[in-house]
């Protein structure tokens, strides 16, 4: 049996899973919405990660690996990485950089708007040398286009095709969500045409990132940009104009974090199994908000057929007796 | 009509109609600080004191929804620590005063605390030139009885325990990550706070002092080489208030970081003096004054640079102008030496787990680089 | 030999005295041209994000000049007198630009009445640094000031005046970089002048006068210049006025404190405290100019109603 190893990286949008082999080949990937319920999205994608590994339509790969290690990222990294009992569970910046680097090694800069977040990584020699995340507010973020979108009757994917028409993208204000909309209103009133606004709010989302994320960071290329945004072809063009640089649009891009947190799991000295039987166990997760101080914890408990495995979100002791009390 | 802020004489004095209501007095949570009042209140002005309610969620929600948006987040925070202690009784409010925008604060307190109708009386000890003359007067004018010599005492005291608390927690933070067994040292620095607080002249507060000295680096460690060492620098409110900066002090010490955090009520104290030194060890990146803490920020991430630091963490309150000047600068500094800077921004909404996936990134990012500098060399 | 001046934070201050100075020398200056958006853009790409917009704007202007003139003049003023205290984004001005731009070279001298920095003493060292005698700089400085005061004088003078006139008033409150700012106040005072309501500006008094006003109407403590100038204003001019307008720049910090404490104390005039930031949406901003004169109308019509009431 040879080595393989298992990353997945969980967001509040989507969830993605790759087995990659000891040379950091991808051996099989999935990508599914996690529609609010991250438990049951890792379940669905450990399923197809499963079929392309070992279902009937597995052919070569068919039993010949055996996962030697699991590791997650993502917000709900902690949670799934419980589920999962993974070795390895890291933030997504250094799942992010990790990734890129074992695709792209000379990789200098990556670039990443994601639905409600967005950074900065910058990269000497193979090395993080820094990093930026956004301190502001979700605009300009995914979840910001997307409501622009509806707002204007747009479905996301046409958004692209019609900001590259404009050719005077209007001036958009963009720093935040409200300013952003009662302007998008203005400048409708005031005769923009569709494609200069939606043009215009692709560069707010360019300028916006630079303004913010990209303040005082020196970007030199190779330059990657990855997250939902990077889906955005009209995104794309207005970063190589305002850098003067290409910006590459890896079409794997989304799944860089479950890439790198299974270069992680590769590294790390002890194993611990992976079993894909995981799918057919029952978790549960209960919500409780600590009544022991005004601070109203709200505590995540994790049960596994019932048994609780963890709990968190406790700030001080109090949560951790009354969690020991339910588990009894 | 405008009418005059209430009852303010020229020092900021308070008239009570009643000089027999009953006086209690609570400090604010500043750190481990508030001690320092309630000797003030106690010994000088023979105040009841009250331990301020500890800092919640409520605490901040209660300061926000009464705060002007655009204010700094210590203002939002410690109001908030007012009206929670005046819910409990407490009709005495200690400020510290002096400087920035916080030498306004309790203006504009009183003021809240005025128009939601809690009686309350806001001593701001300091002017905005910090004097001890001023301190005297501030506190004689509520105690009439008060003679410079007492005064004298306690302020000696005070200044020992300061001195002593802000040097035993200084030891702490570079060696509590790598203490053998673990919460000694946390144990040990709060067995003097509560002895410390009963002392009753300078010289007893000294050997209390000295004791916990002795004890804290009898406290067995296992210290490597070079352990991966983090500057922690910024405005000090949120520099000494764990609860302010989602407490990143305990969460960086619990991952094996040496934490080198010059900032404390000592240094503020030298420093208002001291702005000439400041921006002379600052490598020629600044001419002036910035304000505030600012020109130290610089001068001592010059220095911990120079020393080789892993890595600086910048933190400030939302919207603190000297902080920000203080980024440009550290920009530039960060570039010229290769040492990565990370700054955070702490206001009333600022969630735990978003700062502690940032610092886990950066730790991450600095041993990795220690590593690769490693396997280099 | 030019100097380039940025239009922006103490020019609004200054104007008089700075360019009379350099006038008086005969050298020649390059003032950059009101804000306008390349401006505020160029301000907003080299600041920090979280700096208020006013400092964003002067570095926008800096940049400006940096291709137009030989130095850029900034000079450090830490205060113009006691508890005259300018904020920490004014006075770390020299300090912010010259670590924005590193190559750019900044004519400076510093003016600190607290550390005995002398203006007139800082002005012959500007002059002196331009190969000029210390006479000769002190005599255009002392005929510079002399010009600028008696300036501020007939501009003071002219706003009573206005005051004498019918018709709605509006006191503009806030900093005289903000208010005269073409991308800060010019509109709200454009908006004004359109639909004839008359704009009293709360930055013409007299610096001692508004901060003995300041003092003894609303705190003993205040030490900000900038707030002092701006509530001693409102104090003269409050009662004169049917309604003050307050701008803000975001984030304001003198503007956080006392902002509040005059919306907290001012009763009988109504009061609309607008916060302008780099996206301000002008649409917004009009709505809101537009339903402030019709509170103010609908006050002053139920009031005379009242009048006529108790007149009969």
């Amino acid at each position: 049996m040879k080595k393989a190893y298992l990353g997945v990286d969980i967001g509040s949008i989507s969830t993605k899973g790759v087995v990659i082999d000891e040379n950091n080949q991808v051996l099989a990937s999935s990508y599914l919405w996690t529609q609010g319920n991250p438990i049951d999205a890792v379940k669905r994608v450990v399923g197809e990660l499963d079929q392309t590994m070992n279902g009937a339509g597995a052919g070569g790969l068919a039993g010949q690996y055996t996962i030697v290690n699991s590791g997650t990222t993502g917000s709900a990294r902690k949670l799934i990485g419980l589920v999962l009992g993974s070795r390895v569970v890291k933030n997504e910046i250094t799942a992010h950089a990790v990734g890129t680097l074992s695709v792209v090694p000379d990789v200098q800069t990556i670039l990443e708007i994601g639905g409600q977040d967005s950074k900065i990584i910058l990269i000497n020699n193979g090395v993080v040398m820094d990093y930026a995340m956004n301190t502001i507010c979700a605009a300009g973020t995914g979840s910001f286009l997307s409501s622009q979108a509806k707002r204007l009757d747009l479905e996301l994917e046409d958004f692209a095709a019609l900001a590259l028409r404009s050719e005077n993208p209007a001036k958009i204000a963009a720093r935040c969500t409200v300013f952003a909309e009662s302007d998008l209103v203005h400048k409708a009133q005031i005769g923009h045409s569709k494609e200069d606004i939606v043009a215009g709010l692709c560069r707010a989302v360019v300028l916006n990132y630079l303004n913010n994320v990209g303040k005082g960071k020196q970007i030199k290329g190779p330059v990657v940009f990855q997250g939902g945004m990077s889906k955005n072809a009209a995104v794309v063009k207005e970063f190589e104009r305002e850098l003067g640089l290409p910006v590459h649009v890896d079409p794997h891009g989304h799944l860089m974090g479950a890439l790198g947190v299974a270069v992680l799991c590769k590294n790390e000295v002890q194993e611990s199994a992976f079993d894909f039987n995981i799918t057919n166990l029952e978790f549960e997760t209960r919500g409780l908000e600590c009544a022991g101080c005004p601070n109203s914890c709200e505590m995540i408990c994790v049960y596994r057929e019932g048994q609780l495995l963890d709990a968190w979100g406790n700030k001080c002791d109090i949560g951790a007796s009354l969690t020991s009390a339910q588990a009894a | 009509m405008s009418q005059k802020l209430s009852h303010h004489d020229h020092n900021g004095r308070t008239h009570s109609k009643d000089n027999h209501e009953r006086k209690i007095a609570c400090t604010p949570t500043i750190g481990d600080y508030a001690l320092l009042g309630d000797i003030l209140m106690e010994r000088l002005l023979g105040y009841e004191t009250m331990p301020c309610p500890p800092l919640t969620k409520r605490t901040l929600e209660l300061g926000a929804q009464n705060s002007p948006d655009m204010i700094c987040t210590p203002f939002k925070i410690t109001l908030g620590n007012h009206i929670e202690a005046a819910q409990a009784g407490a009709n005495v409010f200690i400020m510290p005063g002096a400087g920035c925008r916080l030498g306004f604060y309790d203006i504009l307190q009183k003021q809240i605390l005025d128009d939601l109708g809690y009686p309350n009386d806001i001593i701001s000890l300091f002017d905005y030139i910090p004097t001890t003359k001023r301190l005297f007067t501030a506190m004689q004018e509520r105690n009439p009885e008060l003679t410079q010599q007492q005064f004298d005492e306690v302020f000696a005291l005070i200044i020992q325990i300061t001195v002593d608390m802000d040097g035993l927690a200084d030891y702490l933070r570079h060696n509590r990550a790598f203490e053998l067994e673990a919460g000694q040292f946390e144990s040990n620095y709060q067995a003097y706070l509560s002895e410390v607080k009963l002392a009753q002249t300078a010289g007893e507060a000294a050997d209390i002092g000295k004791k916990y000295d002795k004890l804290l680096r009898a406290i067995p460690v296992d210290k490597p080489q070079r352990p991966i060492r983090i500057g922690i620098l910024g405005e000090i409110y949120v520099v000494v208030e764990p609860f302010s900066n989602a407490n990143l002090e305990q969460w960086l010490m619990d991952r094996a970081v040496e934490i080198d955090r010059p900032f404390d009520l000592t240094r503020m104290a030298i420093g208002i003096f001291n702005n000439e030194q400041q921006i002379a060890e600052s490598g020629g990146y600044v001419n002036y004054n910035i304000g505030s803490t600012a020109n130290d920020v610089i001068a001592q991430t010059h220095r911990m640079m120079k020393e080789g630091v892993d890595g600086v963490i910048h933190i400030k309150p939302a919207s603190c102008s000297p902080e920000i000047t203080a980024m440009t600068i550290l920009q530039n500094m960060s570039q010229d030496f290769g040492i990565p800077v990370m700054y955070l921004t702490f206001d009333t909404e600022t969630g735990e787990a978003g700062v502690h996936t940032r610092l886990e990134a950066f730790l991450d990012m600095i041993t990795m680089k220690r590593q690769s500098a490693d396997r280099a060399a | 030999m030019k100097i380039g001046i940025p239009r922006a934070l103490l020019f609004y201050f200054y104007e008089d005295l700075w360019l009379g100075f350099f006038d008086n020398l005969g050298i020649e200056t390059i003032v950059s041209p009101p804000s306008n958006s390349a401006i505020a853009k160029a301000g907003i790409a080299h600041s920090i994000d979280e700096a208020c917009y006013s400092s964003k704007l002067f570095i926008g202007h800096v940049q400006w000049l940096l291709d137009s003139c030989d130095m850029v003049f900034v000079p450090r003023y830490a205060d113009s007198g006691i508890r005259e205290e300018y904020c920490t984004r004014i006075f770390g001005l020299y300090d912010l630009v010259r670590n924005t731009f590193p190559e750019a070279k900044v004519l400076h001298a510093e003016v600190s009445f607290l550390h005995r920095k002398k203006e007139s003493e800082a002005f012959v060292q500007i002059g002196e640094a331009l190969g000029f005698t210390r006479e000769e700089s002190l005599k255009a400085y002392k005929d510079a000031a002399a010009t600028a005061q008696a300036r501020k004088g007939e501009r003071i003078a002219a706003q009573e005046e206005l005051l004498k006139a019918d018709g709605m008033k509006i006191l503009l409150a806030s900093h005289a970089y903000n208010s005269y700012d073409a991308v800060i106040g010019a509109e709200i005072i454009d908006y004004f002048e359109r639909n004839e309501v008359k704009v009293i500006h709360s930055d013409l008094i007299n610096t001692r006068e508004a901060k003995k006003r300041a003092k003894d109407s609303y705190s003993d403590r205040i030490y900000w210049r900038v707030s002092s100038d701006m509530i001693g204003g409102i104090d003269k001019y409050k009662d004169q006025a049917d309604g003050i307008v307050m701008i803000s720049t975001f984030p304001c910090g003198p503007d956080s404190l006392f902002a509040e404490l005059v919306i907290r104390l001012v009763k009988d005039v109504p009061v609309l405290s607008l916060v302008i930031d780099e996206h301000d949406a002008t649409a917004g901003i009009q709505t809101r100019l537009e339903s402030f004169i019709d509170i103010i109308e609908a006050k002053k019509k139920a009031k005379s109603l009242l009048e006529v009431e108790v007149a009969a």
